[in-house]
C-alpha cells in the first residue's frame, strides 16, 4: 500500500506546496521519522493553479489499475534516460520531469528498483539545470543510493524531492513551469494507459482513458494562459487541443438521481447515472495522438 | 541561490499561517483515507464564494474536509453539472468533513464560503481524501 501511497503523491506533488514545519533538519531525521514525516507531507497539500483543483485522475488509480491487470513490466515504455541529452530548453526538462516521475512510478509498480535508481539520477541532473539543485543535491543522492534495496524510502525521498521542487518553482513565480511538469505526468499517465490498452485491451482500461476526458480539460485550462507566452507553449496548447477533440467524440451522459445522505455515518452516496461512452476509434486515435504529442517531447 | 532563499522564506511565511488549518484539516484525513493531493487553500472574503471543479471517480469513496483559520463555521456544497445540489453542509449543523460515495463518474462543482459575517476575510483548506 505504501507503493500507492508513492503513485498518489509523484503526479499529485507537482502541483503542491508544502507548510513550512516540513522544512529544514534533513541530516537529523531517521528513515522511520522520515517515513513518517512524509506521510504527514502527503496530508498537508497545497495544490492549487489558476484557481484549479488538479482533478486528473490520479496516478493512484491509474497504477492500482495497471497492478490490477497482472501484466508483465515492458521496459520498452518508460522514456530512456538516453534521452537526458537531448533536452536543451527549459521547457523540454520540466515536460521530461513530469514524464520520468510517473516512469519511476511504473517502474517501482515492479520493482524494477535499480532502474528507478537511474530515473532518480536522470531526474537530479534536469533538476539542476533547471536551477533546482538545492532539491536533488549531493546528500539526497547519498541517501538514495544508501537505500537502494529500500524500496519504501527510496519512494518517499522522491516524492519529498518533487514536493520541494514544486515548492520552489512556485516561490519563483514560475507557476508555467510547474504547470510544465504536471502537464508532463498527465501525458506520460495517458502514454501508458493507451500503450497498455494496445499491448492487452481490457474494458476497464479503455474506461480509464474515456476518464482523462475530464483531466484534458483540466490541462488545457491550466496551461491556457500561456498560450502568447511562446512558441513552445503555443504547440504544445495546440497539440493538447487535438487531442481534446478527439476526447469531445466520448459521450458523456449523465442524469440526476437524487442522493442518499447517512448523517450518522457522515455519508452520501452520490446515486446519479453516467456514461462515459468512447467508441474505438476514440481510442486509437487518441493512442496515436498522444504517442505522437510524447513522441515530440522525448526526442 | 540568493533568488531561491528569499522565495523559501517568503512562501515559507506565507504557508506557516496556513498550518493551523492545514494540521487541523490533516487530522480529519484518518489513517483509512489517502490524500489524492488536491489540497486547495485560497484566501475569502466574507461576502465571496469560492468555487473549485472537482471529478469523483466511480467506484471511491471520498472524503472532503474544509477548515479554515479563524471562522468557525464554513459551508461546503457540493452541486453536480445540472445545478442540482448533491450535499449541503448547512443541514448537518455545518460540519467540516463529509464522505462521499460514487457510484458513477461524476463532475462537479464544490462552493465554499464563510457562514460568520464577524470574519471579514479567512483561509479556507479543502482537502480531499481516497478511501484506501
Amino acid at each position: 500500500m505504501r507503493i500507492v501511497h508513492f503513485f498518489i503523491c509523484i503526479g499529485t506533488a507537482i502541483l503542491l506546496m508544502v507548510s513550512c514545519n516540513n522544512k529544514s533538519s534533513e541530516n537529523s531525521t531517521t528513515s522511520e521519522e522520515e517515513l513518517a514525516q512524509t506521510e504527514n507531507i502527503n496530508k498537508n497539500l497545497v495544490g492549487m493553479i489558476n484557481g484549479t483543483i488538479y482533478c486528473v485522475p490520479s496516478p493512484y488509480e491509474i497504477m492500482a489499475h495497471v497492478q490490477s491487470l497482472n501484466l508483465q513490466y515492458n521496459q520498452t515504455l518508460p522514456n530512456s534516460v538516453l534521452n537526458l541529452n537531448l533536452y536543451e530548453s527549459n521547457f523540454k526538462k520540466l515536460l521530461n520531469m513530469g514524464i520520468y516521475g510517473i516512469d519511476v512510478s511504473y517502474m517501482s509498480l515492479y520493482d524494477q528498483v535499480s532502474d528507478a535508481l537511474n530515473y532518480f539520477a536522470a531526474l537530479k541532473t534536469l533538476a539542476n539545470q533547471i536551477e533546482l539543485s538545492a532539491v536533488f543535491d549531493a546528500f539526497t543522492m547519498e541517501r538514495l543510493e544508501d537505500n537502494m534495496n529500500n524500496q519504501d524510502s527510496l519512494l518517499h525521498i522522491l516524492t519529498k524531492k518533487f514536493q520541494e521542487s514544486d515548492k520552489l518553482l512556485k516561490g519563483e513565480n514560475q507557476i508555467a513551469e510547474a504547470s510544465l511538469i504536471m502537464t508532463g505526468c498527465w501525458i506520460e499517465s495517458l502514454y501508458l494507459l493507451t500503450q497498455i490498452e494496445k499491448m492487452k485491451p481490457d474494458p476497464r482500461t479503455t474506461q480509464k482513458i474515456a476518464e482523462h476526458k475530464f483531466a484534458a480539460e483540466t490541462i488545457l485550462n491550466i496551461l491556457r494562459p500561456y498560450y502568447d507566452k511562446n512558441a513552445d507553449f503555443k504547440n504544445l496548447i495546440n497539440d493538447i487541443v487535438d487531442i481534446c477533440y478527439e476526447f469531445d467524440g466520448i459521450e458523456y451522459n449523465y442524469t440526476y438521481v437524487p442522493p442518499t445522505t447517512i448523517p450518522n455515518k457522515h455519508l452520501t452516496i452520490i446515486n446519479s447515472e453516467s456514461m462515459l461512452e468512447i467508441m474505438p476509434e476514440h481510442v486509437n486515435l487518441i493512442t496515436q495522438k498522444i504517442e505522437t504529442l510524447r513522441n515530440k517531447i522525448i526526442q | 541561490m540568493k533568488r531561491l532563499l528569499s522565495a523559501i522564506a517568503f512562501f515559507s511565511a506565507f504557508f506557516c499561517t496556513a498550518t493551523f488549518a492545514q494540521e487541523s484539516c490533516a487530522s480529519l484525513l484518518t489513517e483509512e483515507y489517502v490524500s489524492n493531493g488536491q489540497h486547495y487553500a485560497t484566501k475569502v472574503e466574507s461576502d465571496e464564494t469560492k468555487e473549485c471543479e472537482i471529478t469523483f471517480i466511480e467506484g471511491n469513496e471520498y472524503r472532503m474536509i474544509a477548515c479554515s483559520r479563524e471562522s468557525a463555521k464554513i459551508r461546503m456544497q457540493v452541486i453536480d453539472k445540472q445545478g442540482n445540489t448533491l450535499f449541503d453542509n448547512k443541514n448537518h449543523s455545518y460540519t467540516n468533513y463529509w464522505n462521499f460515495r460514487i457510484k458513477k463518474t461524476i463532475s462537479c462543482t464544490v462552493r465554499l464560503n464563510l457562514v460568520d459575517n464577524t470574519v471579514k476575510t479567512d483561509e479556507i483548506i479543502l482537502l480531499v481524501g481516497f478511501k484506501k
